[in-house]
């Protein structure tokens, strides 16, 4: 990426004058790969989970029954009951819900904060960079968890709280990735000479600079994406988390993993479920990635 | 006491038809506690001595096992929790208390029945006027640092966990003693301000731990890392979060019961799914960190041994009595008929435990089986004591639960039955430090907590946490006519007379409901099958100065 | 360069002073503090105030702070709140446990997700390609407690092959070491080996369409040659870049994997010294962790220089 010289032939940006929108050109280049449909399917089927939870759910999903605990899959009890008697299917589907939205809000406070300020840093260098990376530095000296689990500690355990502990925790990844990739595209020659030409620092950024580093960023979110879904269900395993009775899948699998022996059931079906979501959103970053390269377009 | 071990079935008919008559009696409604003990229970204030040829001869009474015990080995003992101090004044935790056992010895000591027995003091006798006791010390005992301990030993560490500026947590164990005189190098007085009958349990328990003197001094605030007694083993080594290591003490002054053990390490492993796994894998021998869920797969399993110990601990649902509608004694009553605890023992918890309706613990002294309240489940009193509340239509409160897997599933199953008259719970789970910090400063309108009193006499728990002047009392909770019932049970020496008391005031706490009883979580200690010798002695801690590795 | 490294250092000074602060802050704003922890549910108002006095925190942050500063500066980095050990010689054993791990996992991590990473991007949308991309990504995908819990159950329950917790010293018995360390390091190293795979396999792919390989295979170069000497040479520019971050995750994923192994580590001490607020503790061990990290940054930024002449280092 840092060898790119064509710096402006980013698909779909207004350099090239491509006629189709740049999003329905990425899908249809997505699409083309055969495992991003279906991971692209999945995507689609859990986040329908999440929206209408409510309605699709057979059982409301906190029901405590105690005359039918760790009960087998069964045709009532699809994915079979846990330990207090509640239907494990419903759980699974509402806690796509603490997932997702732990997944997508964590991951989307990490990208914007991260690449604005990565994007700032790079390209302003200087002071801006100094102060920036200082503070970068002094986040990614933390181990994330501990940082996640510090600042969740001190807010209190909610998944709100969470969301914004995982959010903070993947900002200076962005921020590195982001400074990084300017520090490379503004040697190239194009940006120099588009500066020289004394085009303004916001355009050279939104028509040069954000296009080019988009590919790595788009992968890194899908990796975030990932990252605070399973940091969700880490700070689970903790004891940080989602409050209880509310599901969430990693949650579940904490609570699970005590009951291995007795009711596997309990631990397999959310782990899947953490599974397969996190599995999709890697390999939708993975094509996004493949369809974003020129290079591959070209052969 | 029911013991399980496959290998040893058979071989031992003295202790199993012990065993047997406690668990024919647990099984007829759990009455054994008041029967087992009516008759086993000594006056503690009777004089008891010992032969001076055999020391400690009536300590533990040995285990009757065909095996003979063999020296050496080394044991690995899980602990729920790493080590906070190893200051006998400062600690306030169940994992300390177990490293404390076998390193210290404490003034009197306990047996498997609860009958207190001789242990440093020989013998002890309570003057007429009820305000002082008088302890005969055992001669010849010294400290692991080869100084004497003396009756200025007990002098010592009593004026210790009473000084007012250490604010130690064992102050408030024996709020009655005022002082020590020593009489003589083998003689202690202790006096105290108000009649305080069951001293010579409180003795076996905590405050009688006798650390050295010299060492106190010699270490200074380092003596929360070191750790200097008379007990069976040595300590070592601490080494922080990870391990506690004690050695064999080999001019251990009760030469009848020699430590067998070469080693013994403590290790602090809160997670006790870690702690099973290291079990099976055999690299643990000893732990009483142990799920009722994982009680059938242990049963199961023939290389491991499960003992199950008296009761005496407790878990509740506690109030704020002044956040409305808790204000109101019907409310708390209308939530105390409205759970089926019965139901949750058995879905929950497999029936590990035993449900619970009343402060004492059938563990302990003062247990009232006939107590008639709050053993089943009755929605209609609930709901007609709500309306009689002024809550007809149910309401909404919050609950503060530690974020412990058994009180998280206590407290969902809890609000599950609560629906069903219409009251809704809302759960904040907080680690645990987060729980103890909002409980002692009163912000919560309920919580989910356990008290394990460990003793068998229930006096303390009785005293710290509802008495006017106790600082324990977060709950607001005042009833003259308790109080006045406590304070008698303090001056009542016959204990037959004073478990007579302590059902009047298990009663009044029922009718009052401070605190809404949940369950009697069981005490269970996991042993591998290698481990031979144990005896659960009634204390809350794993005592493992009988054992040894076959 | 030396004056490079020099002002990098100084660059230093204010990210660790940073992390210090943020640190304190973010432990003394939380709820309870250690007198709560020790003394429990029990303790009487008096009794937790007389241990605060003890441990000097009823003192003003700021107070607080700078005698920190002061005491860690002169090498003096406190007593732990519970059982008021000297954090130094904590921390001397409970560092160990975790660098061994981390090297054993970025090891572990580092020799397979290249070799994969290499192999899936060279055979780009094979086979091969598919398979090792479907094991990075069933490897970034798995909660590395439940990936540690399984080989548990495996390894140490069923098979009995292998130690499921504890650490002993690698110099006192090497063997038992070895066995200890082997669940641990592979549960760690999973993950990572994952991420190291897909960045080595999208960095290759990168470089492999760029204008001076196909020069360099039209030369008529050998493939090997290609690969090794134009290729990866570049392509590890970023790996070395996400291998140096993989450092905080490796931290992290400590934390989860020495909770499962009951490994003495620091990353373990460090989690349950915040459940305690055992402040002391917290603040050495994020300090020491702060500084390796951000010496393995400097390392990574003049690897950088060497890896990449482009990269002027001034």
């Amino acid at each position: 990426m840092q060898m790119r010289d064509e710096g402006a032939a980013a698909p779909g940006s207004p350099l090239r004058g491509e006629p189709v929108p740049y999003w329905r050109w990425l899908l249809g280049r997505v699409l083309q790969v055969r495992l991003a449909t279906v991971a692209l399917t999945l995507i689609t089927c859990v986040a329908c989970m999440a929206v209408f939870a409510p309605w699709i759910s057979p059982a409301r999903p906190t029901d405590v029954d105690l005359t039918a605990v760790l009960r087998g899959p069964s045709l009532k009890n699809l994915m079979g009951t846990d330990e207090l008697g509640r239907d494990i299917f419903s759980r699974v589907i509402d806690g796509s819900r603490a997932s997702l939205s732990a997944g997508l809000i964590s991951a989307a406070i990490g990208l914007t904060v991260g690449t604005f300020f990565g994007l700032l840093a790079g390209y302003f260098l200087g002071l801006v960079d100094m102060l920036i990376m200082r503070l970068v530095d002094a986040m990614l000296a933390f181990p994330g968890i501990i940082l996640a689990l510090a600042i969740t500690a001190a807010l209190g355990p909610s998944l709100t709280n969470a969301m914004i502990a995982i959010g903070i925790v993947s900002i200076p990844t962005f921020a590195r990735l982001a400074r990084a990739q300017v520090l490379t595209i503004c040697r190239l020659d194009y940006v120099e000479a588009a500066r020289c030409l004394g085009a303004p620092n916001r355009h050279i950024i939104i028509r040069h600079v954000v296009p080019n580093m988009l590919t790595p960023i788009i992968v890194q979110s899908s990796l975030a994406v990932a990252f605070a879904i399973l940091t969700e269900a880490t700070l689970s395993f903790l004891g940080l988390g989602v409050q209880p009775p509310t599901p969430s899948w990693g949650y579940m699998l904490n609570v699970g993993r005590g009951y291995l022996s007795q009711a596997p059931w309990m631990s397999l079906f959310p782990g899947v479920a953490i599974f397969l979501t996190v599995m999709s959103i890697n390999l939708l970053g993975d094509a996004l990635r493949d369809a974003l390269d020129p290079r591959l377009r070209i052969e | 006491m029911v013991r399980k071990d496959a290998s040893t079935n058979g071989k031992e008919p003295r202790a199993l038809s012990r065993r047997h008559m406690l668990k024919v009696l647990t099984a007829a409604g759990g009455g054994w506690a008041m029967s087992a003990w009516l008759t086993a229970c000594a006056n503690p204030s009777t004089t008891q001595s010992t032969p001076a040829s055999a020391p400690g001869a009536t300590k533990v009474p040995a285990p009757a096992i065909a095996k003979t015990p063999k020296f050496g080995g080394d044991i690995v003992s899980a602990l729920s929790t790493d080590i906070a101090t190893l200051d006998t004044a400062m600690f306030n935790g169940i994992a300390e208390g177990n490293i404390f056992a076998h390193v210290y010895n404490r003034l009197t000591t306990v047996d498997e029945k609860g009958e207190i027995l001789p242990s440093l003091a020989e013998s002890w006798e309570e003057d007429a006027d009820h305000l002082k006791w008088t302890l005969r010390l055992r001669q010849g005992v010294k400290f692991h640092d080869d100084t004497d301990f003396n009756a200025e030993a007990v002098k010592f560490n009593i004026d210790r966990y009473i000084d007012p500026n250490l604010k130690s947590l064992r102050k408030g164990e024996i709020p009655a003693v005022t002082g020590v005189d020593v009489v003589d190098p083998k003689t202690v007085r202790i006096k105290l301000s108000q009649p305080f009958s069951v001293l010579p349990y409180a003795l076996a328990s905590y405050p009688g731990t006798m650390v050295s003197p010299a060492a106190i001094k010699k270490y200074g605030a380092d003596i929360a890392r070191n750790a200097v007694g008379t007990g069976p083993f040595v300590f070592k080594e601490w080494v922080k979060n990870d391990r506690v290591v004690v050695v064999r003490n080999e001019k251990y002054w009760d030469t009848a019961h020699p430590p067998y053990l070469k080693s013994i390490t403590f290790k602090g492993i809160p997670d006790a799914t870690v702690v099973l796994n290291g079990v099976r894998s055999k690299q643990i021998h000893v732990t009483y960190n142990v799920l009722a869920k994982d009680v059938a797969t242990i049963k199961s399993d023939s290389s491991l041994q499960l003992i199950e110990g008296r009761p005496t601990r407790q878990v509740s649902l506690r109030f704020r009595l002044s956040v409305p509608p808790f204000d109101k004694k019907e409310i708390r009553q209308a939530i105390a008929w409205a759970i089926d605890r019965a139901a949750i023992e058995k879905a929950v918890f497999f029936d590990a435990g035993l449900p619970a309706n009343q402060f004492v613990a059938p563990g302990q002294l003062g247990h009232d089986e006939k107590l008639d309240v709050y053993k089943r489940q009755d929605l209609e009193k609930a709901k007609a004591l709500l309306a009689a509340g002024g809550q007809p239509d149910g309401f909404r409160f919050r609950c503060l639960i530690q974020n412990n897997a058994e009180h998280v599933q206590m407290a969902q199953a809890v609000k599950g039955q609560l629906e069903k008259i219409g009251v809704t719970m809302e759960m904040e789970t907080l680690e645990f430090t987060t729980w103890v910090q909002r409980q002692g400063a009163g912000q919560f309108d309920t919580l989910i907590g356990q008290y394990d009193s460990g003793n068998l006499d229930p006096y303390q728990g009785l005293a710290r946490f509802f008495t006017p002047e106790s600082a324990l009392n977060v709950w607001n909770y005042r009833n003259p006519e308790y109080d006045k019932l406590l304070s008698k049970a303090a001056d009542t020496a016959n204990t037959s007379e004073r478990i007579i008391i302590y059902k009047q005031l298990s009663a009044i706490l029922a009718e009052d409901v401070p605190w809404v009883m949940l369950r009697y979580p069981p005490r269970l200690v996991l042993l591998a099958k290698e481990v031979q010798g144990y005896v659960d002695i009634a204390d809350p801690h794993v005592h493992l100065y009988n054992c040894w590795l076959e | 360069m030396t004056a490079y490294i020099i002002r990098r250092l100084l660059i230093t000074v204010p990210t660790i002073v940073l992390v210090t602060v943020v640190i304190f802050a973010i432990m003394r704003s939380m709820p309870g503090g250690p007198a709560q922890a020790m003394l429990g549910d029990q303790a009487t108002p008096e009794a937790i105030k007389a241990m605060e006095q003890r441990l000097g925190l009823d003192q003003p942050f700021h107070v607080q702070y700078l005698a920190w500063v002061g005491n860690a500066l002169r090498g003096d980095l406190g007593r732990s709140a519970f059982g008021n050990q000297p954090v130094s010689e904590i921390l001397l054993q409970r560092i160990p446990p975790t660098v061994e791990l981390a090297i054993l996992a970025m090891l572990f991590s580092v020799a397979i997700g290249i070799t994969a990473g290499v192999t899936a991007a060279v055979y780009h949308n094979s086979r091969i390609d598919a398979a090792a991309s479907v094991l990075a990504i069933l490897g970034v995908s798995t909660p590395s407690f439940w990936l540690g819990i399984m080989l548990v159950l495996v390894f140490s329950i069923w098979l009995r092959w292998l130690p499921s917790m504890g650490y002993t010293n690698l110099f006192i018995a090497p063997e038992t070491n070895v066995r200890q360390m082997i669940l641990p390091s592979l549960t760690l190293g999973a993950v990572m080996a994952a991420v190291v795979a897909r960045q080595t396999r999208g960095a290759m792919l990168d470089v492999l369409y760029q204008d001076y390989i196909r020069t360099a295979r039209a030369k008529g170069l050998v493939e090997r040659v290609v690969l090794t000497r134009h290729a990866l040479g570049n392509a590890l520019i970023p790996v070395v870049t996400i291998v140096g971050l993989q450092l905080g995750q490796v931290l992290s994923g400590a934390v989860v994997v020495e909770t499962i192994f009951a490994l003495p580590g620091s990353g373990q001490l460090l989690v349950s010294s915040i459940f305690t607020r055992d402040f002391p503790i917290v603040q050495a061990v994020v300090l020491v962790m702060a500084l390796i990290f951000t010496a393995v940054n400097l390392a990574v930024d003049l690897l950088y220089g060497v890896l990449d002449p482009r990269v002027r280092l001034s």
